[in-house]
């Protein structure tokens, strides 16, 4: 007999789009990483010779053609290799490393931020470069080095280097009588309470992770440290923390030098750098990676930039980008050549001019690049000193969040600045010791 | 013999896509089971091992967990209902024979077909503290002294998100209404008329009962796509200001991707899908059991 196919056909169907709904439903987890925005931009000679895969946040791959791409043609071409260069989100960027090359794919080599080079070493996701690297090590700034390194272990060499200052608005300062950008922590205070007023505040803060961020220079300023010296136990609630924290918090919930809105920054620094530049606010600190925005922003904008204010002693937080091999790459000295090539002398140009960025070489000190702009000579100045955050594999986990939801608890008015800080210091020694 | 082949034949024409469905839907939901069962920590692959349980037992004992679950809960209701009803209401406003009904029609579906990424976009250029429209409105009619953080209150955080996700998702549920109005046969209508029904009449009798199983289908996927909706919470808040509107995709991607804790991430999703898979199943029987009885 034959069956009733075409009677059954229908109720099948409708069976399988009804079930659909929740099956659909319990993979977007995945589809919500899977949506991550991808630039890509392929270049590069023959092939003859292998290829590279770099992977690489937005920030240098926005679109297909840029300067780094254009860069990574130009070695692809003169070496007969087949190089393509790939730009992720950043936010999405070190998930993107980590599920791909545990499942076994993924990219020859890797520019991420300085401060995640820990954990994809820890996850045994890059090659070892210890060998490598130390002889040309001395070329680097020692702060970028430190992040690079993992328990006495370097598997990524510096490529930019950024750090955080005070930016100001000149002309705002002007209309309050203030001469010169503080310089010490009650200096700040005072200012920024003279600048508050009449829709104008002092001071920005962030929310989020950019609020754990801007905490380190604090800390460090009035002596403090992240963790203890083996990085098992975190000690950032220190007395000097202690009050350091109540500081940073205070200008907010007590001094009221700072815009409300600042409590919904929680995304870019785009978000963050706007009340500086509609000038809502008079000073912020920020990475020299906000000139490029604020001139693009409002070309007419007045500001200056200065070294953080100094407490016991003067510090910021390092940042920026290293060049890593990945345990994917299937030529090692290849992608080593490609490496150090790109972190060269000769290839500083790419940044500067690229990106305006400032290369993590020791030689920027004193160049032309540093000079021409007063306000980046004061960041180069800054990357000889500037501190890098503990280099392990959890960091994201306590910065972005341990620590961004012990501040959001206490701006959002949850939590005692002491009690949230004493807490997340519990919470990161956990972190920090987890196995 | 050749007759069996043919009775067979057209499960063996089904069954390269039966073997492509497992491999896309089984696998992963198995990977996620067996995933779930293990210490899987990306940035200690050394420590992997299999542990059974313990990764339930830490997300039971996690009160972020149950606040994360209560906020689905309110999250999914408070979608059903309000797609439901301004859904239905848009349905039989595009089911009129009006003037304009094309562009009416073409309107009212635009929130749908806009991807979530630039709706986020949109709505967050237009809810913006210092530079959105909105609070410019706000406080420029004297309705507000400072501006509203409609993402990073507390209070509002919530509201605003489900309000977002109605406006994203409405139009879905009010195509799938519509096909079912339409299929209603015109002679009803004029029978209950004829038997004296008014619009309520029969709004209640004909309608109604018409467009039942576009209703059950509508409200399982509102259902399936609001618990799993994570675009619509996080690309505005990410689950805060501090875990305000956090709900277990939120809270699962925070655990996978912040805390990089694989195992705990798949315990969260194993219990999202074998909650949805009950909640879904009994629906569907409690409405399709009731359809039967009528018949």
């Amino acid at each position: 007999m034959r069956p009733r196919v075409e009677g059954r056909l229908p109720g099948l169907l409708q069976a399988k789009a009804s079930r659909r709904g929740f099956l659909i439903g319990a993979g977007s987890i995945g589809l919500a990483t899977a949506m991550a925005g991808c630039g890509s931009g392929g270049s590069g000679g023959s092939g003859k010779n292998g290829t590279l895969t770099i992977w690489a946040s937005t920030t240098f791959v926005p679109g297909g053609d840029s300067a780094l791409s254009k860069a990574a043609g130009e070695f692809g071409t003169k070496n007969d290799v087949k190089v393509t260069v790939q730009g992720f989100a950043a936010n999405d960027l070190i998930n993107k490393i980590t599920t791909t090359l545990s499942g076994g794919g993924g990219p020859d080599l890797v520019i991420v931020d300085v401060s995640q080079v820990a954990q994809l070493a820890a996850a045994k996701l890059l090659a070892d470069l210890t060998d490598r690297v130390t002889p040309i090590k001395s070329q680097f700034f020692p702060g970028n080095i430190a992040a690079a390194t993992s328990e006495g272990k370097i598997y990524a060499v510096p490529y930019d280097t950024s750090n955080v200052a005070l930016f100001y608005n000149k002309k705002m300062f002007e209309k309050a009588g203030i001469s010169a950008p503080p310089t010490t922590w009650d200096e700040l205070r005072s200012a920024a309470k003279e600048l508050t007023g009449g829709g104008k505040y002092g001071y920005m803060l962030g929310a989020k992770g950019y609020g754990s961020y801007l905490y380190w220079p604090w800390l460090w300023q009035n002596g403090g440290q992240v963790t203890s010296p083996d990085f098992t136990k975190a000690t950032f609630d220190s007395p000097e923390g202690l009050e350091a924290w109540q500081f940073y918090a205070d200008l907010y919930l007590k001094d009221n030098v700072v815009p409300p809105t600042f409590l919904g920054v929680t995304d870019s620094w785009d978000q963050f750098l706007q009340p500086f530049m509609t000038e809502t606010v008079a000073m912020m600190p920020m990475g020299d990676f906000g000139i490029a925005p604020l001139t693009k922003g409002n070309p007419k904008l007045e500001y200056g930039v200065a070294p953080m204010p100094k407490k016991v002693q003067s510090a910021t937080v390092l940042g920026g980008n290293a060049v890593a091999v990945t345990k994917a790459a299937k030529n090692a000295d290849l992608a080593w050549k490609f490496t150090s090539w790109l972190t060269s002398a000769e290839q500083e140009k790419v940044l500067e001019e690229g990106y305006k960025r400032i290369p993590a070489r020791t030689d920027i000190t004193g160049s032309e690049f540093a000079g021409k702009d007063p306000a980046r000579a004061v960041f180069v100045q800054q990357a000889a000193t500037a501190v890098s955050r503990p280099p392990v594999p959890n960091w994201g986990a306590i910065e972005w969040g341990v620590m961004a939801d012990a501040w959001d608890s206490v701006i959002q008015k949850k939590k005692a600045p002491a009690d949230a800080l004493k807490a997340a210091a519990t919470d990161s020694t956990a972190k920090l010791t987890k196995k | 013999m050749r007759q069996r082949l043919t009775a067979l034949s057209p499960f063996l024409y089904l069954l390269p896509a039966l073997v492509a469905l497992a491999g896309v839907l089984g696998y992963p939901v198995l990977d996620a089971v067996w995933t779930s069962l293990k210490h899987s920590v990306p940035t200690d692959p050394s420590a992997d091992r299999f542990t059974g349980l313990a990764n339930y037992r830490a997300i039971f004992g996690n009160g972020a967990f149950w606040t994360a679950l209560g906020h689905t809960g309110l999250w999914a209701l408070a979608n059903l209902v309000l797609q439901l009803t301004i859904g239905f209401g848009l349905a039989l406003l595009m089911h009129q024979k009006l003037a304009g009904r094309a562009l009416f029609r073409s309107v009212v579906i635009i929130p749908w077909v806009v991807p979530s990424v630039v709706v986020a976009v949109i709505w967050r250029y237009l809810l913006d503290p210092t530079s959105g429209p909105l609070n410019q409105l706000l406080m420029s009619t004297g309705l507000t002294q400072e501006p509203v953080l409609w993402l990073a209150n507390q209070a509002t955080a919530m509201p605003v998100v489900i309000l977002l996700s109605v406006w994203k998702w409405t139009p879905f549920v009010a195509v799938i209404l519509l096909a079912g109005l339409q299929a209603i046969p015109e002679e009803l209508h004029e029978a209950a008329m004829i038997d004296g029904a008014g619009l309520w009449g029969r709004l209640l009798h004909v309608v109604v009962p018409g467009i039942r199983t576009s209703l059950t289908l509508a409200s399982l996927l509102t259902i399936g796509y609001s618990v799993n909706n994570f675009n619509g919470i996080w690309l505005f808040t990410q689950g805060g200001p501090i875990g305000a509107t956090e709900t277990l995709t939120t809270f699962a991607y925070r655990k996978a991707f912040t805390e990089f804790d694989f195992g705990s991430a798949a315990a969260v999703a194993v219990v999202l899908f074998a909650g949805l898979f009950v909640v879904s199943t009994a629906y569907f029987f409690s409405v399709e059991g009731r359809k039967g009885r009528k018949l």
